[in-house]
């Protein structure tokens, strides 16, 4: 009964903490399985980090367990579990050279010491700092000392390797740079990652699957695309990239179809979905912004089009914003690939277009 | 002599600014007297030390003398061996339980907190003299013994030294602490540590600096002090500043003056040597 699942490394299992009058996290199931990239998404004050710190062993769960390689954790201290982390800060310790940090975990717990040098030089290596050894912490910029967290957590050989923001405190060319590197030390190490990040494309670029955390509770479980194109409910599709949302009310519900009158849209007509709630029901329907074509002449049939005025231009190089005032009143956003360097004109501010797209990408959000 | 203008900051016609005050003759005369109404007093003592006569009012050669006397000055001598065995005794003391007493309001949050913290400050403000009649009293109370061996004479005037002395480690390693990233602990824990080996391999190392410099307090607080001591002395048990202090009564002789001279150079040193380390204290 110990291993319900065999491929669960993890199993959270109605986890709740509470400190205090604060419930942190509440009432969490969670498995996460051996060998993945595993990202605990949600905005500070989640409880994802709670939830992170209770699979390190730093906080106990208030209720319910957690099975790490189908052990009950419950009650052991963080130097007893096949867990490493990788913290915020580092920790990196200042007083000892790159060699000795990453020793430490291997001196402290008795390994021979003939064991201890190939193993800190391997630990190096994986992450390039093999020439570093002797130097000092203060003698490092920011991401070596990161590598210099993730080698002395790899080098105890862990079954799960825990990161605590990893990347937040590098700027945005290294944070890059370090996705990918972390990727690709997952692959090639095997050992399951749990990262924690309130940055949502650094989950959806490195995880295998995501959970999203809102206020202590676990939103949505799921892979990057599933998570992006069907968000389960308007907490995820929101805090998931960009969205255009709309507030309507449902005009028919049945097996065949499905209508929607939407404040300043009109009735729009969506392919029939069993789970949408029944005629005269509030719901949200929302579309995300390069999902929206941008037309100057009529769009083809069958696609949803309204006319608006272009009220701003946000140029990225790469893409553009172009945020529109619809007709009959709601704004919308359309995000245009500047695919061709020749295309002109570009869509300039206060220009009458057609802003066009396909039914079928509509999410349907109760409340 | 436009020359000697500048350099004492005389000739106006040049612009000054905010940080330049330092170049205004009024603002060098400040500094030096201030300088010389602290200084004054104790360069005389250290010079007339080296004065070749019985009194300190006259400068009649430069001579040695004074330290030889002071050197072949039994009970002197005894005084001051007194004084480094308490002051050493007392500094390793202090700085064990101040060290002690500073993690555990750090670490621990637990009922009545702040009164504690108060209390352990309270030897820091309360009046010296206080300290030393209340001293001698509780001694006097319990009924300490006052034909003990030596240095087993000296227990109760380290303990009285303790007593004031360690709140002062506390102050130094707590300030030290407010600067430690908890992540540290918490990796070497995650490592596999347990708490001692934690406290050993990680806090320890990194509290060093203000575990020396408060030594250094503790030691030269311990090796001054004069009122706490006067009150818990016995007769066999003099230190130096009560030794000069005695010696004094009798009369001024250089040979005060010399002794006075010495204490002040090892108190020097050893604030120097503290200062430096609080300012490696500094975050970074």
């Amino acid at each position: 009964m110990s291993d319900s699942r065999s491929d669960a490394i993890i199993q959270i299992q109605g986890v709740t903490k509470r400190f205090g009058e604060v419930t942190a996290v509440e009432r969490v199931d969670l498995d996460i399985r051996a060998g993945e990239f595993f990202a605990l998404l949600g905005p500070s004050g989640c409880g994802k980090t709670t939830l992170l710190r209770m699979l390190a062993g730093f906080e106990q769960p208030s209720d319910g367990r957690i099975l790490i390689g189908g052990q009950d954790m419950t009650g052991v201290q963080p130097n007893h579990r096949p867990v490493n982390m990788v913290f915020q800060s580092y920790a990196v310790f200042p007083h000892m050279t790159v060699f000795d940090n990453v020793a430490y975990g291997l001196k402290v717990v008795g390994t021979a010491r003939g064991e201890i040098r190939p193993r800190v030089e391997e630990a190096l290596a994986m992450v390039q700092l093999e020439d570093y050894g002797s130097r000092k912490p203060d003698q490092l910029s920011g991401g070596q000392r990161q590598r210099v967290a993730l080698a002395r957590a790899l080098v105890k050989r862990p079954k799960v390797l825990l990161l605590d923001e990893p990347l937040s405190a590098l700027d945005a060319k290294l944070r890059e740079a370090m996705q990918l590197e972390l990727v690709r030390l997952q692959h090639s190490v095997g050992i399951t990652f749990v990262i924690v990040t309130h940055d949502q494309d650094e989950a959806l670029s490195m995880a295998d699957r995501i959970a999203v955390m809102q206020d202590g509770h676990v939103r949505q479980v799921a892979d990057p695309q599933t998570l992006y194109e069907y968000p389960s409910g308007r907490f995820v599709a929101d805090f998931i990239g960009k969205m255009n949302l709309f507030e309507g009310r449902v005009a028919a519900s049945d097996a065949t179809a499905l209508a929607v009158e939407v404040e300043g849209l009109g009735r729009i007509e969506l392919p029939p979905d069993g789970q949408a709630p029944g005629a005269g029901q509030p719901v949200g329907i929302a579309v995300r912004p390069e999902k929206v074509e941008l037309f100057r002449k009529a769009p083809p049939e069958g696609s949803v089009a309204r006319r608006g005025t272009v009220a701003q231009v946000a140029y990225y190089g790469d893409v553009s914003y172009v945020f529109l005032d619809l007709e009959d009143g709601p704004s919308l956003n359309a995000t245009v690939q500047n695919a061709d360097r020749a295309a002109e004109p570009y869509f300039t501010k206060g220009e009458t277009l057609w802003a066009a797209w396909n039914p079928n990408d509509f999410l349907v959000l109760g409340e | 002599m436009a020359g000697l203008k500048s350099l004492l900051g005389l000739s106006r016609d040049e612009s000054i600014g905010p940080l330049d005050y330092g170049r205004r003759w009024w603002m060098r005369l400040i500094v030096g007297l201030t300088f010389l109404f602290l200084y004054a007093p104790i360069v005389v003592l250290i010079a007339y030390s080296f004065n070749d006569s019985r009194r300190n009012i006259v400068w009649l050669g430069f001579t040695t003398d004074w330290y030889v006397k002071a050197f072949n000055n039994d009970s002197l001598l005894t005084a001051f061996a007194n004084s480094l065995t308490i002051a050493l005794v007392n500094t390793v003391f202090s700085v064990i339980l101040g060290t002690l007493t500073a993690l555990l309001l750090w670490r621990f949050r637990f009922p009545g907190r702040p009164v504690y913290e108060g209390a352990v400050a309270l030897p820091i403000v309360i009046p010296e003299i206080c300290m030393g009649v209340a001293m001698m009293a509780f001694f006097a109370w319990i009924g300490w013994p006052n034909d003990l061996p030596w240095p087993i004479s000296l227990t109760n005037i380290i303990i009285a030294h303790v007593a004031f002395s360690f709140p002062f480690v506390a102050v130094i390693v707590r300030a030290r602490l407010a600067g430690f990233n908890r992540e540290l602990e918490d990796a070497a824990k995650d490592l596999g540590a347990t708490e001692w080996r934690t406290l050993i391999d990680i806090v320890v190392p990194y509290l060093r600096p203000g575990l020396i410099a408060g030594a250094l307090i503790a030691f030269t607080l311990s090796l001054d002090d004069f009122v706490i001591t006067f009150f818990t002395a016995g007769p066999d048990t003099i230190t130096l500043p009560v030794k000069i202090f005695s010696m004094v009564r009798f009369s001024v002789t250089p040979e005060v003056n010399a002794a006075s001279t010495v204490l002040i150079v090892i108190t020097v040193i050893t604030t120097v040597i503290a200062m430096r380390l609080q300012n490696i204290n500094k975050p970074g």
